[in-house]
């Protein structure tokens, strides 16, 4: 138990679950019977199991096996069950698997020779073919489960740009990011993690340009993992991350395909987890979570003011919390002299202490919040907006709160939301109460010394061995004067050094580099 | 695990300097020059500056010297085994005795200023508990916090000082070139010199350089860069207040910024001031944590600094309440000034000659 709460789970199975997990490396026997008894084990019958066989007058020639929720009934019957049936009425010789490939016109058939591939591919969605008397099964990619379309990323709209979101099926992602990048050198790596789900991993990076200890790290972190299943792309932003326990994102992810395929473009790494939305990037620093793909549509001068408001707004939204509370409670004296007499007249009916106050109006929005993901569609902003305004508005006709902290808890609530990445928004949540707590105590000193220990923090973070404050600490100019600026195209000729690409240059290779 | 790098390069080691220097050395300056040489004090720390600069040489050339070794561990090498392993205690007690005195400065301007009724025993454990975590986050995470508060605490600092010049007078820093008694200019100058002892962290961080040949020019530009910002606020601090009138203040540069305005808003600089000096204070804070437990860690040759960190906890918490009452700050604050600055210089001297006689350490040419 101790060891699990300071380094957290375990990252490999206990060795009696494992052979639950893992089958019997056995090799198909020419019997087809002992064959079927064999998988008909392993896989305990289930229901939607279905065993189909191929008779050529006398006896089975064939079985077809496969689960009906998983496979594509229209494409299994027109280019297996149909051609095989023709095949073996037209000619009576036996099947081999050399003329039921022939038979199949199939573009792509896989041939197993043991038990636990079959089933692994029975399991993933393939269709499977016994013939009889031979020692091989033929597999058939016939995946046909509901897919979603491409369609807008809700977490990451913009005006400009393209309208493509990653889906949950890995090879339409994959698909996605090969439209973008027409290079030989895209390399794709699969993987399979996850003792019980089989999740399909993919490491897509591009040969000559990202850092080969970055992929090399990328690559080891992701073989060590063992773990029973991956259900989404976060399983493994935890398990890969540099360090546990902390609240910010160490490795970015987006809905997006425009921004993996600038991320590839600039040297990084990218993962692709089946079954999710969300591809990971690493490495990442806190600044590149400022700078939204959408930055890069606009003109120069306008994706500057995005950037800076963005900034701006989230610094303002994360300390203004704790030092407006600071302000009225602790440190009265600091109070900007023009807010005075405005602050005590909003506040001259409310029976609560300050920082009470703006705690419960904090946890009010909060639960608003929260509840409104789960309003029904057409709902959500009727009763989201709708309930916030009249709530917020009885409240401080009740006199419960006063206007000023209604406004204040509104535009830091909103203003979190700058960050042009979720994970991010939900980290400097927590920071955001973190220096509210701190303003209460120890008022303004006590914001800045917390201020510092949240830096400090960051600072000593790493993401796959780049500072989490790169490029302001340690200072790269190069990379500095595009944070807050968005350079134009014509002068950001060199790739982001932060990320140590083999070759800086964007165009050609740097000199000395390589 | 992948490592970024190993070790800090000179823009590191440059602002973490520069943060040290200013943060420990700019509050009282205006008082002390004031105090020791007069309306001219400024001459004082700008020989102070000036001494410090063959003090940063000396240092520079033992680190080539040692390159891979810090003060601690070489020390037995040089002098022999107890007399080196005294005088790394002697060094680790003045970076205590640095840390303790700035936190006290430190604690009481807070209490003064912005938590009046606040215990000072829970001030100072919330600002030690932050120094704690800052040391925690060893060489890089420290260098790395100083190199980003750097920018925008050096503008304002500036900022702060420049608009607090609009009100120097200046008959209250004249004579420029007049001064009453050489001992008091001696005496003034080796009080001012006291920030200076900063330089000694230099040391011990040295291993970690990557860049070994840059550390003189470093030194010297975070030290100069420093004392600039320190110089003009003695400048500004006796112009404002008149040698005689500075004297009425315990924190004078707290004063000094709330004279300064903000253009437009009506807002005196103290608040954003006293933010980035209390910034500042704490990563330098920090990093004297780190290389204290560091230190002690190398002294004694057990565990590591993060042990350290947390076993030094107690007894310097205790040390930074225990002097209230029992002995007057302002009565040894003097003597502790002038005993580090003749330590700083003492020890850097003692090390090379030493060095030099004894041959030791890697020398040009010597295979």
């Amino acid at each position: 138990m101790f060891h699990r709460f300071f380094h957290g789970p375990r990252r490999s199975l206990p060795l009696y679950k494992r052979h639950a997990i893992h089958l019997e490396e056995k090799e198909f026997t020419e019997s087809l019977e002992e064959n079927l008894k064999d998988l008909k084990k392993a896989l305990g019958d289930p229901a939607d199991l279905v065993w189909r066989r191929l008779e050529d007058g006398k006896e089975t020639a064939a079985v077809v096996l496969y689960f009906e929720t998983l496979v594509d009934s229209d494409l299994l019957g027109r280019q297996v069950i149909e051609p095989l049936n023709r095949r073996l009425q037209e000619t009576k010789e036996p099947l081999d698997a050399g003329s039921l490939i022939k038979a199949l016109t199939f573009p792509k058939v896989l041939t197993i020779t043991h038990l636990h591939q079959a089933v692994e591919r029975l399991l993933t969605g393939d269709v499977l073919l016994l013939p009889a008397g031979a020692r091989i099964i033929l597999s058939l990619p016939l995946l046909g489960v509901p897919r979603r379309q491409v369609e807008e990323a809700p977490t990451e709209k913009g005006i400009k740009g393209p309208r493509e979101g990653f889906t949950e099926t890995i090879t339409d992602n994959i698909g996605l990011i090969r439209r973008y990048i027409k290079d030989p050198n895209l390399r794709l790596e699969k993987m399979i993690i996850g003792e019980r789900t089989k999740t399909e991993v993919a490491l897509v990076y591009l040969n000559d340009l990202a850092n080969p200890d970055v992929v090399a790290e990328a690559r080891k972190r992701l073989e060590q993992i063992e773990i029973d299943g991956i259900l989404e792309s976060n399983y493994l932003a935890e398990l890969i991350s540099d360090r546990r326990w902390t609240i910010f994102p160490l490795v970015q992810e987006t809905e997006r395909p425009d921004k993996v395929a600038a991320a590839i473009l600039e040297g990084r790494v990218v993962i692709f987890v089946d079954r999710s939305p969300f591809t990971i990037i690493v490495p990442v620093t806190s600044n590149e979570l400022y700078q939204s793909q959408v930055d890069f549509y606009y003109n120069p001068f306008v994706a500057t003011m995005l950037r800076l408001t963005r900034a701006l707004g989230t610094i303002i939204a994360v300390t203004l919390p704790g030092l407006y509370l600071s302000f009225i409670s602790v440190n009265p004296e600091l109070f900007p002299r023009m807010f005075i007499q405005l602050e005590a007249s909003s506040r001259i009916q409310v029976p609560l202490p300050a920082a009470l106050e703006m705690l419960i109006t904090f946890f009010a929005f909060e639960v608003l919040r929260e509840s409104s993901i789960r309003f029904p569609a057409g709902l959500n902003l009727i009763i989201g907006v709708g309930g916030g305004i009249v709530m917020g508005l009885a409240a401080i006709n009740a006199g419960l709160v006063s206007g000023i902290t209604v406004a204040v808890v509104v535009f830091c609530i909103l203003g979190t939301f700058n960050t042009s990445n979720p994970a991010k928004e939900q980290a400097w949540r927590w920071v955001r109460y973190l220096l509210f707590a701190a303003g209460a105590a120890f008022g303004f000193m006590g914001v800045v010394a917390t201020g510092i220990l949240v830096l400090a923090h960051m600072a000593g973070l790493k993401s796959f061995g780049v500072s989490y404050l790169a490029p302001w600490a340690p200072p790269l100019p190069v990379d500095m004067a595009d944070a807050p600026v968005r350079l134009p195209w014509w002068s950001s000729y060199r790739r982001p050094p932060t990320y140590r690409p083999r070759e800086e240059d964007r165009l050609g290779e740097t000199e000395g580099e390589k | 695990m992948l490592k970024e790098k190993t070790g800090i390069g000179p823009g590191l080691f440059f602002m973490v300097l520069y943060v040290s220097i200013f943060g420990y050395g700019i509050i009282h300056a205006p008082r002390v020059a004031a105090e020791y040489i007069g309306p001219n004090g400024y001459w004082g720390f700008i020989l102070a500056f000036i001494l410090s600069i063959p003090v940063m040489a000396g240092i520079a050339w033992l680190g080539r010297r040692f390159p891979n070794h810090s003060v601690i561990e070489y020390l037995p090498r040089l002098f022999g085994v107890f007399i080196g392993k005294v005088l790394g205690l002697l060094l680790l007690l003045a970076i205590l005795v640095l840390m303790l005195r700035t936190s006290r400065i430190f604690s009481g301007g807070v209490n003064i200023f912005f938590l009046r009724r606040t215990p000072a025993w829970a001030s100072a454990a919330f600002f030690l508990l932050v120094s704690l975590y800052i040391a925690r986050q060893g060489i890089e995470g420290i260098t790395r916090l100083a190199a980003f508060v750097f920018p925008l605490t050096f503008v304002l600092s500036f900022l702060a000082i420049l608009f607090s010049m609009k009100h120097v007078e200046l008959d209250n820093i004249r004579p420029v070139f007049f001064f009453e008694s050489g001992l008091a200019v001696a005496a003034g100058t080796a009080n001012l010199f006291s920030p200076f002892m900063v330089l000694l962290t230099a040391l011990m961080v040295n291993p970690y350089l990557t860049e070994k040949e840059k550390g003189f020019p470093t030194m010297t530009g975070a030290a100069a860069l420093g004392s600039l910002l320190i110089l003009l606020t003695i400048v500004s601090g006796i112009g404002n207040y008149g040698a005689e009138g500075i004297l009425r203040y315990s924190f004078p540069v707290f004063e000094l910024s709330r004279k300064a305005q903000l253009p437009f808003v009506q807002q005196s600089f103290a608040l954003l001031f006293s933010a980035t000096w209390l910034s500042q204070v704490l990563v330098a804070t920090g990093f004297f944590y780190f290389l204290l437990a560091e230190g002690a860690a190398q002294w004694l040759q057990v565990l590591n600094f993060k042990w350290f960190t947390l076993l030094l906890l107690p007894p310097v918490f205790f040390l930074n309440l225990f002097p209230i009452g029992v002995v007057g700050e302002r009565t040894i604050s003097s003597y502790l000034r002038v005993g580090s600055s003749l330590f700083t210089v003492g020890l850097v001297l003692a090390l090379v000659i030493v060095a030099i006689f004894r041959r030791a350490g890697v020398q040009k040419g010597v295979s």
